[in-house]
């Protein structure tokens, strides 16, 4: 094992490999607040990828229903359990990864999800922490509580999934971060399977090789975003480059959510993998909860996004989430206009931070009739 | 007398191997293929041509140098016998499995064996599959290869789904559909691209991970039957030029590895032998 640096850590960890951070990071952000689960994200990539034969379980982007939902069912609850207490000193994990957790014989501590937990995508829709009794369903703030969680593979610095492969068929592209299934070099040992904690790796039956999502590659090439993003009707999502946090520019939009502001956390850090999708974490949620979810920074981030409409940056840039097909690499936010620009450094988008109130008085003067709102 | 007591109990149990039940002490302490007197079996581990041939037994062992491991081996020896027609090898390899498994899931595996041999008959490179420079030939069966309609088998009940390839007519329009959709045949994964459905292949390796399509490549062929409890799989092969094949007659080296499917056996999680000395007759058989 190889020691890494890993910032969502605050500390170095083991990992099989030597530490090499791609020139660029595919990253996102999504803002869980915003979140509807209508699933326009999960079948935008289903038309587009997996709608061949033995992919039919397959949904490398998918929307599932915390607490109780789950795709593969029980994904994290199995792994959070498998890995023992996650401490915290700080901001920095003194528990142990997955990597570290590894038992004898093994590069990592991980397991294969069996063929049913496959079998109902969307369980627990909808579903809220607890029973509405008496009383409960107008105190507020609402005893119970329940929040939607849009996920894709994470592109992770350190991934699981890269880490277990005896074959070394997944690679990390230079380029882009983006982690990729080798189809020609892949045997189908599903290693990548049982080493995902996220479970974003697939084993397709019909070819006997494993997929995952590709982060819409041949897209993010030409500077538009991912499938996903795109099809995103809530705008909860923002796609761009991350940096690492000593190399963070306060113009880029990714690394001034995650790095500047700490403000997107990213999801079970303490796995050790390093993800690279961050989440404005949901409001509503008790701070245990957002700690084993989301890290130490999740409470703090709840009450800066509570505060962000007094915050001129931070409610301008929220307007640029969804604005835009175009990789936005920078941004910037000029009185009531927010301006997102693409890797050339073109503007890409110009969005008004406050949509213009126009009234319409309640008759035409000019033609003498009463206007009548039609939806 | 002590030597006389071992020839007779010897002669007595080569008479009971003759009806059926084992006898080690006849087992030849290696690997030896005789010359075939009709046609070569390559394709029929229960053909006639098999009986009376000297069988090897070797022990296997856990895999456990190479992460991910096996913690403890499964089955824990293998019989082999070889025959040759002075084109083909083919190796007969049997052991003991309860379970006949041949489709995939995330939780089961394949039953699968494998025949290594080194590259050119003086070369004894690692046993875990090869090293750099010292490569090794690898004749891979896998039970899940020879299984016609693995999906129909594992989810019967799966309501019929309209596939975008199948929009398209059949022939080269409908193949070329079928490389967009599934990656696999796309990239040409030799595992997913078999020729004729072929439930053995023929790879070579450089060190553990490195399994490939030979340079150049040698013809290979085989069949599995699982019959009461046990498989029994013939893996053949080209012997090829026969200056410097392992396989031409002689004296090389061969080993052998066997995965237990249903107990999460697969890749480097698997039951092998060490290197066994492979004799290759020349004479019929």
């Amino acid at each position: 094992m190889a020691r890494v640096y890993n910032w969502q850590l605050g500390r170095e960890m083991d990992y099989p490999y030597e530490g090499s951070r791609p020139r660029k990071q595919w990253a996102g952000v999504f803002d869980i607040n915003k979140c509807i689960a209508c699933q326009t994200c999960t079948i935008a990539c289903k038309t587009t990828w997996t709608s061949g034969p033995g992919q039919e379980h397959m949904f490398w982007n998918n929307v599932e229903t915390k607490p109780y939902g789950f795709f593969p069912l029980g994904y994290d609850v199995r792994i959070l359990d498998a890995l023992g207490p996650q401490a915290w000193q700080g901001e920095t994990y003194s528990g142990q990864t997955i990597f570290e957790a590894a038992p004898s014989g093994e590069r990592l501590l991980g397991w294969r999800p069996e063929d049913e937990d496959y079998a109902h995508p969307n369980i627990g829709e909808d579903e809220i922490k607890g029973r509405i009794d008496r009383g409960h369903a107008i105190a507020i703030p609402h005893e119970h509580w329940m929040y939607y969680l849009a996920r894709t593979c994470n592109h992770c610095t350190y991934p699981g999934c890269l880490a277990a492969c005896p074959r070394q068929s997944i690679y990390k592209r230079e380029e882009d971060g983006i982690v990729l299934v080798d189809q020609q070099r892949c045997r189908g040992y599903q290693e990548c399977v049982r080493g995902c904690p996220y479970k974003k790796v697939f084993f397709n039956p019909h070819t006997g090789v494993s997929e995952k999502c590709i982060g819409c590659y041949p897209r993010f090439e030409t500077g538009e975003v991912s499938a996903c993003f795109a099809a995103c009707i809530g705008k909860i999502r923002l796609q761009g480059w991350i940096s690492p946090p000593d190399q963070a520019r306060e113009d880029n939009p990714i690394d001034y959510l995650v790095h500047v502001r700490k403000l997107a956390v990213p999801f079970m850090p303490q796995l050790g993998l390093e993800p690279n999708l961050y989440y404005v974490p949901p409001i509503h949620v008790p701070d245990a909860f957002l700690v084993q979810m989301f890290g130490p920074n999740a409470p703090q981030a709840v009450r800066t996004y509570r505060e962000a409409r007094e915050d001129p940056v931070l409610r301008g840039l929220f307007c640029l989430f969804g604005s835009s097909d175009r990789v936005l690499s920078r941004f910037r936010v000029d009185g009531d206009v927010a301006i997102g620009y693409g890797d050339d450094g073109d503007e890409v988008i110009r969005v008004p931070v406050t949509e213009p109130i126009i009234e319409r008085p309640a008759t035409d003067r000019l033609y003498q009739i009463r206007r009548v709102n039609t939806p | 007398m002590t030597i006389d007591l071992v020839r007779t109990a010897c002669a007595l149990a080569l008479a009971a191997s003759a009806l059926g039940a084992t006898a080690c002490d006849s087992r030849p302490d290696h690997v030896i293929a005789r010359r075939a007197s009709g046609e070569l079996p390559r394709t029929d581990p229960l053909s006639s041509a098999w009986d009376g041939l000297p069988e090897h037994e070797a022990p296997l062992v856990a895999q456990n140098v190479i992460e991910p491991h096996l913690t403890e081996a499964s089955v824990t020896k293998i019989r082999v016998r070889a025959l040759h027609d002075g084109r083909w090898i083919a190796f007969r390899l049997e052991w003991e499995d309860a379970t006949d498994d041949h489709n995939v899931t995330t939780t089961v595996f394949s039953d699968a064996a494998a025949v290594q041999l080194p590259r050119t008959r003086e070369a004894r490179p690692t046993i875990m599959m090869g090293n750099d420079g010292t490569p090794v030939d690898i004749l891979f069966f896998r039970a899940a290869w020879q299984t016609a309609d693995n999906m129909g088998e594992l989810y019967p009940n799966m309501p019929p789904i309209h596939h975008p390839p199948e929009a398209a007519a059949e022939g080269p329009a409908r193949q070329e559909m079928e490389r967009h959709y599934q990656a696999g045949v796309g990239a040409q994964n030799p595992t997913v691209v078999r020729p004729d459905g072929a439930s053995v292949l023929a790879f070579s390796a450089e060190g553990y991970g490195t399994l490939s399509p030979p340079e150049g490549g040698y013809a290979a062929t085989g069949r599995g039957v699982h019959r009461d409890g046990r498989w029994y799989v013939v893996l053949a092969r080209e012997i090829g030029e026969a200056a410097s094949s392992p396989v031409a007659p002689g004296r090389s080296v061969v080993a052998f590895a066997v995965w237990n499917g249903s107990n999460g056996e697969v890749g480097s999680r698997k039951n092998r032998s060490e290197w066994i000395e492979l004799e290759i007759q020349g004479g019929g058989s």
